[in-house]
């Protein structure tokens, strides 16, 4: 259809869309107006002629190619001008009129996305009615009014559909013609739940904004998350994934701090947004929590698949648990495990003591306390068995000594963490503590007394990130 | 630290085992009892092995093979000084440093009483009926004139 048929124009300048779905641009506008512009008389609803003022001129070259920066004028009058509904059939370059007091400006998406994602914008913090179809869109977006740009002249360009990543990019269409908004999206394969069964989690994950300080006991001491994301009732990271997913898809009627989940794009303003998916995106059954979100109630079995960035900007990984097991025991059992010096036997200089006088509560060593060191436990110093209560890694000090030191210690002397000392009370003995690396350790079970002594069972064990786990052997003694 | 259990002293530094003053007899039952106590102990577990034994093997009712404790290690028995003799019997002890289970001991005299199958018979149970009794004396008997006409 031609435009004149799809469009009209008043005596005064109203340049109105009146029928047909097909959208000109610009330059197809301006052509037709200069077209009018030269008629000896105007006819039918388009009352442009020879004797009206000009209607229309370029700010900039005539290229079909490139988009198109037109002014509609005003003389008198007449002020030539377009509405929002006329603005819908119009695209590829900017409109101005009424001195330029009013402006359309160009948006078009570019990029890789799903065919047909839904593609919404925000301006103003408010989605634009929709005028156009899914998938890559270019329109005009009305950025001026009344001589004041809108939100000055920014606009967000989203999708972020249902079982697909989301995207979202932001443009300043202030300075007219047509500007580019790139977005990505892809199917995503992490998103198995329909958006009702998404939406029935809302009892399993809770979402808390404000300042908490929590240790992941990963060594790196506490560190300041900005939210929470408390995960319950037996959910697991992929439902949490899910579900924040479902909270800032383009349906979403949440509010997130304020904010309209459908907008929601990160906790901090200064943090590095996750487009895709702005509360972490989920990978090879690992969530990789966005920046700021402190993650609670992790489900044991998924306690080393996620990964958090603190507010200061550093990841930080769950520590992995491991467990250290001697099994086929029985009450009365002196059992050992401790680590291996390379040979088959107990590392016994394990740490250089530094000088304390006997009474003292507290042993500080030379060396760096290793990460894999029991929370608790059992320390050997000059082959005395004592407990403490606490290490502090920074200071590299065994705290809350039991009993208090009974001699004095030198740096010659034997100092060493078992991970196992202790008298059995049962048929199994564990120890649990953070994994670091694989190393060995030795393993004794004794006992000698009573009416069960055994020959002394002796072997090495490999410690690996599974942990690991011996039985020993009971062979009666003579 | 040592450990103590009547009437000895383990050190697990100096890998002796101290006997008591004024004892100079020792079983070797008793001190491999004191051995496996020791070693699993609180203190003897993080230290090697310092004995292990062999034998009482049962050979039939309330009649075993006989003990034999052999000292690992550097591990050896050590009297006190003085002016007498020391006994280790009710069974073997072997091992140490250069196979000597015994430390010097100035003025020590140590007899260890050896075997090369030596038994260990239980005691206790019934005396025997007068028909058990004639039938060993008649196996005796037999025995002995046996041993006359071959001889």
């Amino acid at each position: 259809m031609p435009i004149g048929t799809d469009f009209s124009i008043s005596s005064t300048g109203d340049i109105r869309h009146v029928s047909g779905t097909t959208v000109y641009s610009v330059l197809d506008l301006h052509a037709w107006l200069q077209d009018l512009a030269d008629d000896s008389a105007a006819s039918g609803n388009d009352l442009l002629d020879i004797l009206a003022p000009n209607p229309s001129k370029l700010d900039g070259p005539r290229d079909a190619a490139v988009a198109s920066r037109l002014n509609l004028l005003t003389s008198g009058a007449v002020a030539f001008n377009i509405d929002d509904d006329a603005a819908q059939y119009i695209n590829f370059g900017s409109i101005k009129q009424d001195g330029a007091n009013v402006q359309y400006s160009g948006l078009k998406t570019i990029g890789g996305i799903v065919a047909a994602s839904p593609i919404y914008v925000v301006q103003s913090g408010n989605k634009l009615t929709k005028f156009w179809a899914d998938g890559h869109v270019q329109i005009l977006v009305k950025v001026k009014s009344a001589g004041s740009l809108i939100s000055s002249g920014d606009i967000t360009a989203f999708s972020r559909k249902w079982g697909q990543t989301y995207s979202h990019f932001d443009v300043n269409l202030s300075a007219g013609g047509e500007s580019n908004a790139a977005l990505a999206t892809a199917l995503d394969s992490n998103i198995l739940l329909t958006e009702a069964q998404a939406a029935a989690l809302s009892t399993k994950v809770t979402v808390t904004f404000g300042n908490t300080n929590q240790d992941l006991g990963n060594g790196n001491g506490s560190k300041l998350y900005k939210g929470t994301i408390a995960l319950s009732g037996g959910c697991t990271l992929s439902e949490a994934y899910q579900y924040l997913q479902y909270l800032t898809r383009e349906n979403s009627s949440a509010t997130l701090n304020s904010i309209p989940g459908w907008r929601y794009r990160v906790l901090d303003a200064a943090y590095t947004e996750i487009p895709s998916a702005p509360f972490g995106t989920f990978a090879g059954g690992t969530f990789f929590v966005a920046r700021g979100w402190y993650l609670s109630g992790v489900l044991a079995a998924e306690a080393t698949k996620y990964q958090l960035i603190a507010d200061d900007g550093t990841t930080q990984v769950p520590p992995t648990v491991v467990s250290i097991s001697v099994g086929n025991l029985i009450s009365g059992d002196r059992v050992l495990v401790a680590r291996d010096n390379g040979s088959g036997a107990i590392l016994k200089d394990e740490y250089t003591p530094v000088a304390a006088s006997a009474g003292a509560t507290a042993l500080q060593v030379v060396e760096s306390i290793k990460t894999d060191t029991p929370s608790s436990g059992v320390i050997r110093i000059k082959g005395l068995r004592y407990t403490y209560a606490s290490y502090t890694a920074g200071t590299k000090t065994f705290n809350s000594l039991s009993p208090a030191l009974v001699s004095n210690i030198v740096a010659a002397d034997d100092v060493f963490v078992p991970y196992l000392d202790r008298q059995a009370t049962g048929a199994t003995e564990s120890v649990t503590f953070v994994y670091s690396s694989n190393f060995n350790t030795r393993v004794d079970v004794r006992n000698g007394s009573g009416g069960s002594p055994i020959i002394p069972f002796t072997t090495t064990l490999s410690v690996t990130n599974a942990g690991a786990s011996v039985n020993a052997s009971r062979n009666s003694d003579v | 630290m040592p450990y103590y259990v009547s009437p000895f002293t383990f050190q697990f530094t100096t890998n002796q085992i101290e006997i008591d003053s004024g004892v100079t007899d020792i079983d070797c039952s008793a001190l491999y009892d004191g051995i496996k106590l020791a070693q699993a102990s609180e203190e003897g577990i993080i230290y090697d092995r310092i004995g292990s034994g062999t034998g009482l093997n049962t050979l039939g009712p309330g009649v075993q093979t006989g003990l034999t404790v052999q000292l690992l290690g550097n591990w050896q028995l050590k009297f006190p000084a003085g002016n007498y003799i020391a006994r280790i019997a009710g069974g073997n002890l072997i091992g140490g440093p250069s196979d000597d289970p015994i430390a010097y001991s100035a003025g020590v005299q140590a007899l260890l009483i050896q075997s090369a199958n030596s038994t260990v018979v239980s005691t206790g149970g019934s005396a025997l009926t007068t028909q058990e009794h004639d039938l060993l004396v008649k196996a005796a008997k037999n025995s002995t004139l046996a041993a006359q006409l071959s001889a």
